[in-house]
This record gives C-alpha cells, structure tokens and sequence, in this order.
C-alpha cells in the first residue's frame, strides 16, 4: 500500500495527560493516557489499532483527528502540524479527516431525519449552492453504503444496527474525506451485520482510495481488514507490524496472549489449545510503573524488566517490538 | 450432510422426523434441565407476537450447552422465561413445559420460584452493573443474599464472601468488599457476579452473553472462571451467546436459534464439523477466522431476519437463505442427521 512515499498521517512522541484526583481533596495526580506514541499512516492504508480497554486506542484516534488534541507532540496530516492550528486554520482540514464511532445511536440526533444528518457537513462547511445539489449529493451517499434513497425520509431509530451503522458511515463520507478514524465500528454488530459492514468499508477504501485507522479489540476482525497492526498497551505501542507478519511471528508477549485469547469456531483446534489466560488486567492508570508496563502480566518477566523501559527497536523490516525478550527473537 | 436430495426422494423423506415429533435430544429422562415447547409472547399493539416459539431442548446434568443466535433470536427471552423473570406487563409464557429436576417451573408459585432461584437455579447478565445496586458495597449485597436465601448470620456470611472472592481470584479481597460497584473495571465486576452467581452450588447456571462487553483476555479469564467453578461444584451451565468461537471453546451441545424458532440442534463437534441448516451455516461463514489462512472478505447473509410480525409457519430463514424454494413457505420438518443431531429444514 505504500506506493507513494509521504504518509498522510505522521504523529511523533504523542503525549496525552490528564489530571487525575482518585478521593476528593486529594491533589490530582498526572497520567498518562498516551505515551510518546508514534503512528504513521500511507493515503489508501488501513493501520488497525488493537488493544484492551484501557490501553489508549481510542484516545489515539481522538488525538490524530485533534478532536481531543494531545498534550504534547506532533500530528502532521498531509505535511501539515496540526497540533498548536488554531480551529479556523484547523476548519479546512477536519474536512478530509472524519470519525465513525461504535454506536451509531448515540452518535446520530434522533431527533433529525437521515436526510437532515446527511445535509449537516454540507450546510456546516458552506460547501453546497442549491437545495437539487444537496439532494442529489445525499442521493449519492445513500447508494453508496447502499441503503435506499427512501431512507432519507426516515429517523435513525426506525433502522436496525446495521443500517445506521451505514448512516455514519454515509456521513463521514459526506465530505470526501482522505482519512477516516473508524472505533469500533463494528463490535456492537450481530456477526452476519458486521461482515456485511465490513465489505462495505473495504468496497469504500477501494472506490475513493481511502486511509482507515480502524480501532479494534477483535483481532480476526483485524486480520480481515488491516493492511498493518499496531498494538497498544497502557498507552504506549508495544508493537506494530505488517498484517502478516504479526499474525505469524508476533514477538510481544501481549500480542501473543491477545491472539491466543481469541476464541476460533472449530472445537477440535480448541480442546487442543492450551487455555493458558493472561491474569489480570490493564493496570489504573494512576498507578506508578517502573521498567516494562507490561511485566505485572507477563510470563516472560525478568529482573531486567523491572529496572528498563524496553525501547521499540526493530526486529525485521517494518516489524518493531518493545520487549527486552521478544518471542522467537 | 447437505446432500440436495430431490424433494420427492425416498431416502430424504425416511430421515424425516414427522413434524408433529420435536427433537428430544438427550432421548432421556436425566436432562436437568428439559424445556419443551417454550412459547413466550409479548404483548404489542400489534397483538401478541411468540419471541420465543415452540423452543424444545435440553441441559444435562453438570454439562455446558449453548444457545447460540443473533439479537432477536430470542436467546435472552428464552433464558428469562426459564428464570421466571419476564416483566408480566410486557411478556408472559404462553405454552410448553420448563421440567427442572423433574418440577414444571411454570407451575410453581413466585414465592417457590424465588426460593429456586437463590438456591439451586442461578443467572449471570451481561451488564453486571444492571444487576448490582449501585448504592451499596460489593461486600454488603453480596453477604446480604446470603444471609436471606442461606439464613447466615451477618459476620459469616462475610467471611463466606470473602472466601469467594479469593476463589474467583479477586487480590485483596477486604478492600473489594469494601468498593462500590462503579469502583471496579467490568471484569472485576462480572468475576463478582460470577462468584455470587456460583456461590451455593446451583444445579443450573444460566449465563446470558457474560463476557459480550469485555475485553477477549478478560472474557477468557471469567469464562475459564465460570467453567471451572461449574466442574467443581457439578454444576449445568447453559451459555447464551452469539460468539460461535465461544460456543466451540467451551459448549458440549450447542442449540441454534433463528427469529424466535429453533433451528439445528447437535453435540458440538458434529454441528461444527456438518452444519445443516442454511442459517448455521451462513453464520459460520460470516464470521472471521484466525484458525485459517487469511481471508480478504467474509460471507455476509444478506437481509434482516424477519419482524416477529412478518414471520409465518414457513421457515422464517427463507427470504434470506439461498437454498430458499416454495416448499420453504410451509413448516419445516425436524430432520434427523443421526447422533442426537437434527435440524429444521427440508434440506438439511
């Protein structure tokens, strides 16, 4: 996917921090959300983020789209910083980057039909002339996430999961956008729905060339759609790599764990497994790590590892790993 | 499995269980639990509309079935209809029998059931949050339910509670206790769940989508929970789920419902390995595989399932399924596959 050599996003050392008071009167402690996150995305690309709740994924998404702009670091999108843009200058630029979030429900008025959803980016962006226009572009969005044209008349609760899922999907769209931040997006969907959904996104990267960072914890969902995968833990990437090359030779022990915890529909490949759990759970984040986040979890530990912080190195060509004790490596 | 036999050939009708036989797939009178033309209707200005029609299936002793749909199957209603915790001012059981250790629960008062309940029949949710009081401790409502349905006095029911978080592998048990609900992250809260759920060794836990909105390590951790806990104590669980990995992970017999109506029914290697009906079939397509080599697309079904109006005596899978033809629009028959696994249409 990497044919033309500028990403489209380029985010370097993103920091988030946020104050936080765990009793009343007690002084706020900082922590952080993201942690010298770098992240990098090529025009036509899908880079999946995966980790558990907790790690930051969905934090990243809101910091690229500087919906929740970061505390620190930079976020350039097609050359340009973002981070410091003051909103007037940031205006022409949130047009080419959109969101579509997990529920669809809370994130559409339900008070406004499909149509009048749909016409919002237009009107907000000043970017239509005449009412036939606007008709004939809310036309076009609705075939394309293939829902019919009648469903313009209608308010979002009179369509099932799935099809408002296409609503937002639609509306992202109104704009043309060159990036789209996608959390989610289908894991509150019946599984029959989420593979419908899922070729829609893969039918609407091809036809517009469009750049996904698809948010997910399902990572056969993952498989499916990334091109490359990068692993949140705790705020920081623990490992990223291209689709394959993490599936077959994941090295971070976590990555490892997520992909092992991952049931597959065929019992017989499962009573062979080993049922080997990772205990625990994403630590709070006002809690003070030394060495290797992950190491309260991993069964890999070392002393090593609770003295250094593993820096990401790479260990093959566009796979790197913070692990002082990566697997098979 | 899945020979498209002519309509009219000899050897598919012979396999033909008459409709009026429903599967009876235990075949035998130890099931535990054995449900038996669950009808469950909601009242609507529509009239009255079955979300659970004619469901008939079973839970042996100590083993671990699934009840596998997708939202509107009619899974949850199923389960509640068991529990007897329907809201009589929306839905109400209308037909068929719910024999647990040999007593009709259809047929026991709400003071009975009430006691059941606490005691040797027991439920997870899905949102524990729903389930819990926001207002009080972990520690207190859980030692509270002890102390109403096993008469323990106040310091040993909380010694017993203690004792079960340690078991369900919650560190630092007394500060737990002492939490309230929202203080705890979601796999802490349902492993709570989970403990009080299991905590007097019920015949029959009925888990309802327990790990839908967690994270895949934490699901994994509270369903190995749930399942070790059951073996020890020798207890059923039936698990309500839409996750086929699950169901292959952790089920011995798996029942697949569709639009209210079950529609294949097996041990779970064979369903697995010979999926007959068109719609198990087509969910097992639909959903991505880590175990296989990678696909670049996977099989959507097309369509919605029907609206519990909109559905007929025909089977209710036909608009979508593409093995569809007219004989489709009558009621289908229960085939026999062989090995107590059977499914719902004419050409299974």
């Amino acid at each position: 996917m990497r044919t033309i050599a500028h990403p489209l996003v380029q985010a370097k050392g993103l920091v988030k921090s946020f104050a936080l008071r765990s009793q009343a009167f007690e002084r706020p402690v900082s922590v952080r959300a993201l942690d010298q996150v770098d992240i990098e995305v090529y025009p036509g690309e899908t880079v999946a983020v995966v980790g558990e709740s907790g790690s930051g994924k969905s934090t990243l998404g809101r910091a690229l789209l500087m919906l929740d702009p970061p505390t620190s670091g930079s976020v350039r999108f097609d050359g340009q910083e973002l981070v410091g843009l003051a909103e007037k200058a940031l205006r022409p630029l949130r047009r080419r980057m959109q969101m579509v979030f997990q529920d669809p429900f809370g994130s559409l008025n339900p008070r406004m039909t499909v149509r009048d959803i749909l016409a919002e980016p237009f009107l907000i962006h000043g970017l239509t002339r005449s009412s036939a226009e606007l008709e004939s572009k809310i036309g076009e969005l609705l075939d394309s996430v293939r829902l019919p044209r009648s469903a313009a008349e209608r308010y979002p609760k009179q369509f099932s999961g799935g099809q408002r899922q296409r609503v937002s999907i639609a509306r992202a769209l109104a704009l043309s956008p060159d990036f789209v931040v996608a959390d989610e997006p289908v894991s509150a969907l019946d599984v029959s729905i989420q593979a419908q959904i899922l070729r829609l996104l893969a039918e609407l990267r091809q036809a517009r060339g469009l750049a996904y960072l698809f948010i997910a914890h399902n990572l056969a969902v993952v498989r499916l759609i990334a091109d490359r995968v990068v692993v949140m833990y705790f705020g920081k990437v623990v490992e990223s790599a291209d689709r394959d090359s993490l599936y077959e030779r994941a090295a971070h022990p976590y990555t490892r764990a997520l992909i092992d915890a991952s049931p597959v529909p065929d019992p017989a490949i499962e009573a062979s497994r080993s049922r080997i759990t990772l205990p625990g759970e994403v630590p709070s984040p006002s809690v003070k790590t030394s060495g290797c986040v992950f190491r309260s979890r991993c069964s890999r530990a070392a002393e090593r590892c609770a003295h250094e912080v593993p820096p990401l190195r790479t260990i093959d060509t566009g796979h790197r790993v913070a692990c002082h004790f990566p697997i098979g490596g | 499995m899945g020979s498209m036999l002519a309509s009219g050939d000899m050897s598919s009708v012979a396999r033909v269980v008459t409709s009026d036989m429903k599967p009876d797939p235990a075949g035998q009178t130890t099931a535990l639990l054995q449900v038996r033309e669950l009808t469950t209707v909601f009242k609507t200005r529509a009239g009255s509309l079955a979300a659970v029609d004619r469901v008939s299936f079973d839970v042996g002793q100590g083993e671990i079935a699934a009840l596998v749909g997708e939202s509107g199957s009619g899974k949850s209603v199923t389960a509640l209809s068991i529990m007897g915790l329907l809201d009589p001012r929306v839905a109400s059981v209308t037909g068929g029998r719910l024999m647990f250790e040999g007593t009709d629960l259809r047929a026991l008062s709400s003071d009975a059931l009430r006691r059941l309940r606490g005691s040797t029949l027991s439920m997870v949710f899905q949102e524990p949050m729903t389930s819990l009081n926001p207002t009080m401790t972990i520690g207190r409502q859980l030692s509270e339910s002890l102390e109403l349905h096993q008469r323990l006095a106040r310091s040993e029911a909380r010694d017993r509670v203690r004792a079960m978080l340690q078991a369900v592998g919650i560190s630092d048990p007394e500060r737990r206790l002492a939490a309230y609900p929202h203080e705890l992250s979601g796999g802490m809260r349902q492993r709570v769940m989970v403990a009080s759920a299991l905590s007097c060794s019920p015949r029959l836990l009925l888990a309802d989508e327990p790990t839908t909105a967690l994270d895949v390590t934490t699901q994994a951790q509270i369903l190995e929970l749930i399942e070790a806990l059951a073996a020890r104590s020798g207890t059923a669980v039936l698990l309500i789920t839409h996750d086929l990995g699950l169901v292959a992970r952790h089920a011995k017999r798996v029942n697949v419902m569709y639009a209210g109506r079950l529609v294949e029914q097996a041990p779970v290697h064979s369903l697995f390995a010979h999926p007959a009906h068109p719609y198990t079939r087509a969910l097992l397509a639909s959903v991505p595989r880590l175990d296989r080599p990678r696909q670049t697309a996977v099989a959507a079904i097309e369509g919605l399932p029907p609206a519990l109006d909109q559905r007929d005596e025909g089977c209710a899978f036909r608009a979508r399924c593409p093995m569809a033809m007219p004989r489709c629009a009558e009621p289908q028959p229960w085939v026999n596959l062989g090995a107590e696994h059977v499914a719902a249409c004419w050409q299974a």
